[in-house]
């Protein structure tokens, strides 16, 4: 990248805290794939992908606020390429998505896997509130829990509690530091590389050293305490898994390191259900954002490439996880003086893997008139949390009764970029009751997926609104 | 404030960050660093840290995500267990403990001195367990963590060792009262 980023000291320091974090979670992680033993008789090694289970939630973090018309640019407006003279993407090397949309050309792996119907795009999402603080943002966005001010679990964790797992790899986070989205009393776990996961043996032998320690904590009653238990068990279980080669080559960045640690354990059959993974690319670009050449075109190069890789290392266990990107917002549409976008709110969120009915870009498209923009910003119009609540309806199993619990004073219209799972052992989920969202009845019975709303509700797909101008 | 609810009720929620914990480690065995901090230009981060104590410590709070100087705004980093309780994270605090107890971090800090530390203290593994209980947390173990810890800290002598027999024991009772969920909360 030939210039940094700035303009923004409170995401800049911690740009740089990830930035760090990748080079050294790239040093430590190990270079393989896993395999997991049939004899190993281990508590966490059931085949959770390819069967009965729901798919593999991955939600991708791109913190700083990506841009979302740098990604997915709409074609032809002249709006778009008066306002943004120096950093829009040249319509005629866009990657093709419709009539309407294309893509970053350096985003040739998403363009793929759009053709493949794997990939769905929606455009002018976000928060339902947007403060252009990347920290209020990025809170409220992993709570997901507006209008309830006093929620502080996140909703990746309510997800793992709705579903009733009670497995310690349900939840993982790929990082160094729990992310509030992961925040909560179902069990979750934090780690970066393998490096960082066994244990120093003292004088006594190990068995007796991981049973003292387990002794030492059991007797607390907290979440430091069980979660240690928790820590001690999934790393014994863990250390029975055999690294082995991975024959996939990664591009040789923190991210792509992290992904291809979450492939190997995905492959070895470790149920995770959701994973959570940061990609390290510099997105808060107030200055040089390097659309044509440069930070922006960098880092989709380097998502393009590390999903590449991601998708031909889990091979057919691709159909069973179900991909979304997130953003604490977009950029403002006018670019600035020097060269960059400053903090907007709307953005778009990419949708991705087996279970996806890829090749549609679904938005409410509000436009780039003057009079169109949110206080200069691409306004959101379809609320991010819908996208989520169809991911874990269709793909995660969950009821629309259950989806309460996880996204608290919602109510969720479907979007149709999924197809439903068929699950017939899934744990029927444990809704959390709200005056929304009574305990089901017999009087009241709960929704089923066949009694979902149809496509009434359908947010309308861009091309009916762009045919009336 | 003293008698609130929410105060006592903080008790088992908020855990030492990982700076503060390798803090009051270092602190409490009374660490000396193996080699003097360079002189140098600290706004020079690659060049004050290379070679130096500081980029091995740097770099074990950078793993567990506790980056001096790089705190998240509005609020700086949590102090919350539920930022902190990860595997990583407690995977690490368990091993560093047992490094610098042990003395095997010995490129950054020299080995703690158990024998000045604990002086006067037979070498019988109770007697030094109660000892490092009382440094370390300021009160005796509760009987039944002293239960658990004591068959470990009695395996812990070794004849051949060059280390006396109060410093074997005394290691071995420091890492695992250090691994202990107490030492860990705030």
């Amino acid at each position: 990248m030939s210039t940094k980023p700035c303009g923004c000291p409170d995401f800049e320091r911690t740009q740089e805290g990830v930035s760090r974090r990748a080079f050294l979670s790239g040093m430590l992680a190990i270079g393989g794939g896993l395999v997991i033993s049939e004899t190993m008789g281990l508590r966490y090694a059931i085949a959770a992908t390819g069967d009965v289970g729901a798919d593999v939630i991955i939600t991708i973090s791109m913190r700083g606020g990506m841009d979302g018309l740098m990604a997915v640019p709409i074609l032809g407006d002249p709006n778009l390429a008066r306002l943004r003279p120096t950093i829009s993407v040249i319509d005629s090397q866009a990657l093709r998505l419709d009539r309407t949309f294309g893509l970053h050309p350096n985003l040739s792996t998403f363009k793929s896997l759009f053709d493949a119907g794997e990939l769905a795009v929606v455009h002018a999402t976000g928060t339902p509130v947007g403060t252009r603080s990347h920290f209020d943002d990025q809170n409220s966005l992993e709570l997901a829990a507006y209008g309830n001010p006093g929620t502080a679990t996140g909703w990746q964790n309510r997800y793992l509690q709705a579903t009733g797992t009670t497995s310690v790899l349900s939840g993982l986070a790929v990082s160094d530091q729990m992310p509030v989205a992961m925040y909560g009393e179902a069990s979750t776990m934090a780690f970066a590389s393998f490096d960082d996961i066994f244990l120093t043996d003292i004088e006594a032998d190990h068995n007796t050293y991981v049973d003292t320690l387990k002794k030492l904590h059991a007797r607390s009653d907290n979440h430091w305490s069980r979660q240690a238990i928790e820590t001690l068990d999934a790393v014994e279980s863990l250390k029975k898994i055999k690294a082995t080669a991975s024959a996939v080559v990664y591009p040789e960045t923190g991210s792509a390191e992290r992904f291809k640690m979450l492939a190997s354990l995905i492959n070895a059959g470790v149920p995770i259900k959701t994973a959570s993974i940061d990609f390290d690319g510099e997105f808060d670009v107030h200055s040089s954002a390097g659309v044509r050449g440069g930070t922006m075109a960098t880092n989709f190069s380097n998502l393009s490439a590390t999903i590449a890789a991601f998708k031909a290392d889990l091979g057919p266990r691709w159909q069973r996880v179900t991909i979304v990107t997130l953003t604490e917002f977009g950029r403002r549409l006018e670019e600035n003086a020097s060269a960059g976008v400053d903090h907007g709110w709307a953005s778009a969120m990419f949708v991705m893997g087996g279970g996806v009915k890829g090749g549609q870009v679904i938005t409410k498209w509000p436009g780039l008139a003057p009079e169109e923009l949110n206080d200069g910003d691409l306004a959101v119009t379809t609320d991010y949390r819908h996208v989520l609540a169809e991911v874990l309806m269709n793909r995660g199993g969950l009821s629309s009764a259950a989806i309460s619990a996880v996204l608290p004073s919602f109510r969720p219209m479907p979007l149709d970029f999924t197809r439903p799972i068929e699950l017939s052992n899934l744990t029927p989920a444990n809704p959390v009751p709200t005056q929304a969202n009574p305990v089901p009845t017999r009087a009241n019975p709960a929704p089923t997926a066949s009694s979902r709303p149809q496509q009434k509700k359908r947010v309308r797909v861009h091309k009916k609104k762009l045919s009336k101008k | 404030m003293i008698f609130s609810p929410e105060l006592k009720n903080m008790i088992g929620i908020k855990v030492k960050r990982p700076m503060e914990h390798f803090g009051s480690v270092v602190r409490n065995l009374n660490l000396q660093l193996a080699t003097p901090i360079q002189p140098g230009d600290p706004t020079k981060p690659e060049d004050y840290f290379h070679d130096s104590v500081m980029e091995n410590i740097n770099y074990y709070l950078v793993a567990q995500g506790h980056e001096p100087m790089a705190w998240p705004f509005p609020n700086g980093f949590p102090d919350k267990s539920n930022a902190w309780t990860t595997l990583n994270g407690q995977m690490r605090r368990w091993n560093y403990g047992v490094a610098l107890s042990h003395g095997s971090n010995d490129q950054d800090f020299m080995p703690p001195n158990y024998d000045q530390m604990l002086e006067g203290v037979a070498p019988d593994p109770e007697k030094i367990v109660d000892a490092v209980s009382m440094r370390l947390l300021g009160v005796r173990l509760a009987i039944n963590d002293r239960a658990d810890i004591l068959p470990i800290v009695k395996m812990a002598y070794d004849p051949s060792s060059s280390k006396t027999k109060l410093a074997q024991y005394a290691q071995t009772a420091t890492s695992l009262i250090l691994s202990m969920p107490t030492w860990n909360f705030r």
